[in-house]
Formats: C-alpha cells, structure tokens, sequence
C-alpha cells in the first residue's frame, strides 16, 4: 500500500489536528524493557497457549520468544526497528506454525504492537467532530496505522492497518498496569488468527 | 529480599554447574543399569513439588514456574502451575484434560502424536522407566552426589525438538531429582523436584478436573 493512498473508513468523521503539541502515545510508549505474559494463539481453529517473554534487547530490538506452559518453544523471534521497515530474525519457528502467509501475518502484526515509531515514521494527529477523542495515524514502511486512544487518557486502546500479505489486522488494549498493557488481543479475521496477552509481570 | 533471592538464585545455578562438571563418565553401566530397573520396577506413585526453569541462552534470561506434580503408574500424570500462573494438563485414561486458567480443554491423546510423544518422554523420564527403551540411546555420569543418564533420541523428529534428555538421580534413593530437556541450540528447561514421595496412595480423582 502507498505512503499516499486513500485511507480507510479508519477516520471517518475525524479532522487532522495542525500543529498539535500532544504527546504521542504508542502501546507501550517506550516503557517496555522486559515482560512476561501468559499467552495464546489461535490459528484457524487450532489453540497453542503458554508464556511469552518480550525483551528490548538494545535501542532498536525487540526479542520476543512464545513457548509452552512446559517449556517448549513455539516461536522465538527478533524484531529490529533500525530502518525504514523492520528487520526480523527468525531463531526458532516450530514447523506447524511455518507455513505460509500465517508466519507472515503473525510476525507483522507482532511488529506493529512494538513499534514505537521513531524517526523512520510520520505521525499525524486526528480529532473526532463529536466525541472529541483523539486518533493517530503512523505511515511506516509504506503501511498506515491507526490508534485510537482511550477517551481522555493518553493510551492506546486500538490498533488498526491492513495487513501484509492481506487482510485487516487490529490490535485491541483492555487494560494498563504500570503502564504496560495488561490484556492485549491481536486479530486478523482473514485468516482467523488471534494472539492474545496477559500480562504477568 | 530481591537481593537475597538472587544470590540464591545465582548460588544455586553455581553449584549446580559445580555438580555437573566433575561428572565422570560410567563405563560399566551394567549394575547401574538393573539397579534403576529394580528401582523402577519398585515404583508406584510419585508426588511431588517442582520447580521449572527455562534457560534462554541468548536472551540471559530464566523463566522460572513452580508447581505440583503426580504420577501413578502406568501412565497417569498431573502436572499442575501454579506459579507464575495457573494451569494444569492431566494424562488419563488415554485423554489430555487441560485447565488453563479455567478453561478446559479435553482430547484424545491419540489425536496428537507430538503430544502423546511428550507425555511418553515425561513419563519416562519421572520414573527413570528408560534403560530397555530402544528410543533412546543412554549414557551414564556420576559425581558424589548424582547418576546422570544422558539421553538421545534414535528418531530424528524427536531429536530436531530435544536434542537431549538429561536424568539426574539422588545417588542414595534412586529417585529422580532433576530432568533437563535440552533444545536444539543453547536453551534448556530444567525441571527440579523437591518435597519428593513416592509410593503413596493417589486416587483416580487425583487425575481429574476438580
């Protein structure tokens, strides 16, 4: 998708906000150094649950490793954010999630929920004609993002983009402890896949 | 506190690896061998606490949980989390019952060969039921305190997953105090078991869903 295409219905009924002075919030708003949360993934039908450890591992990366309540590990990626579109590093992907465009919706959809939107990014800010509640557009990687922020608070409840290789992704935060997101579900109804996180500490 | 419980933690990552380099290999494994087949032959019941560690080599980081585990022969397991969160699988009666966090789950353990794989390992491996096993290829340690039966899976989809099995056995009791489940690369999961009995009565209501 182009940097210039026509956005979605996203946000409609909302007006871009000039030379707004607002702080720009993202999930997790640079706090994230380390987290554990209880996770699980659905995949067409099938459920994998377990533990899933993020880790900011330098000024750029992210490793974030999904395994089983017993240890074993379903998938172990890295997520570099460094350049105009993040680089990803694949050190262990278990064979029955290793196929085709679920890896690659998984792993995209895992970018978009650590990515703090640096200096590779453009923000533009929205307001809502009615209720007032302020959004957020990122155009990184020729992608968009969309966040919607909790009314009144400076926190992201939603996330929203198309998907690469296709298909509409959409992040959804319930809750925030120390200012982490403390329940979050990624979805693609496309190809049924759901991620969801609880955080433990 | 926190600081206290890190030198224990640090303390008890030392010595463990101090326990485990002065290992020498057994080159006559016969008696060994029909003393863990007696042993095993013996056993009835296990119940006992653990403590789980995941070692993520490059990540420096351990994951540690704790819980709960039971086991009558034949092939009946409860494996019970409760820290740091709550989960439970129970292998009875040829079914998985899973409880994750109040979600059950049942299916045939049939119905999923990776599964029923890694129940027969655990099994194996808690009751150190492995010495005739044609599966696996077995080599014998020991030090002052441990036997240790390195294990290595003839069948190559096991082995892509679990590039080893390490047994450790209180040389006293024969009972298993550790299993480590080694990984392809670095990363390890070590499972510690204390507050160990065996041979105690468990119903079959231990191995269901309350």
């Amino acid at each position: 998708m182009s940097l210039f295409s026509c956005s979605p219905s996203y946000l409609k009924n909302y007006t871009v906000l000039n030379n707004s002075d607002l702080s720009i919030p993202t999930i997790f708003s640079g706090k994230l150094s380390k987290s554990l949360y209880k996770a699980n993934l659905k995949v067409m039908g099938n459920e994998l649950s377990g533990v899933c450890l993020i880790k900011k591992v330098n000024e750029t990366e992210f490793r974030l490793v999904f395994m089983s309540e017993i240890g074993m590990k379903y998938f172990d990626i890295g997520i570099d954010y460094k350049n105009e579109k993040p680089e990803f590093n694949i050190y262990y992907f278990v064979s029955v999630l290793d196929r085709g465009e679920v890896k690659q919706i998984l792993m995209n959809d895992i970018a978009a929920l650590l990515n703090e939107y640096g200096n590779n990014s453009k923000t533009l800010v929205f307001k809502h004609n009615n209720s007032g509640d302020i959004a957020l557009k990122n155009s990184f990687d020729f992608n968009n993002y969309y966040s919607f922020r909790y009314s009144g608070k400076n926190k992201i409840k939603n996330l929203k983009w198309n998907s690469k290789p296709e298909g509409k992704s959409e992040i959804y935060i319930s809750d925030y402890q120390n200012s982490l997101p403390s329940y979050v579900l990624i979805n693609n109804a496309k190809y049924s896949i759901g991620f969801s996180l609880k955080l433990i500490k | 506190m926190r600081k206290i419980s890190i030198l224990i933690l640090i303390l008890s990552f030392v010595g463990f690896a101090g326990a485990q380099t002065d290992l020498i290999r057994i080159e006559d494994d016969t008696e060994l061998k029909t003393s863990i087949k007696e042993h095993s032959a013996l056993l009835k019941s296990i119940k006992s606490n653990f403590i789980q560690e995941k070692h993520l080599s490059m990540l420096e980081e351990v994951v540690i949980s704790k819980g709960k585990f039971l086991f009558k022969k034949e092939d009946n397991i409860r494996w019970e989390y409760d820290t740091p969160f709550e989960y439970t699988i129970i292998v009875s009666e040829g079914k998985f019952l899973i409880d994750n966090e109040g979600k059950i789950s049942e299916f045939d353990i049939n119905s999923n060969p990776m599964f029923k794989q890694i129940s027969n390992i655990i099994v194996m491996a808690v009751s150190g039921d492995f010495v005739d096993n044609n599966q696996f290829n077995v080599e014998f340690f020991q030090n002052s305190k441990f036997y240790l039966a390195k294990l290595q899976a003839v069948n190559e989809q096991v082995s892509q997953m679990l590039s080893g099995i390490y047994i450790y056995f209180d040389k006293e009791s024969l009972n298993v105090v550790q299993v480590k489940f080694l990984e392809p690369g670095d990363d390890f999961t070590l499972i510690k078991f204390h507050e160990y009995q065996q041979n105690i009565d468990l119903t079959n209501s231990d191995f269901q869903l309350n």
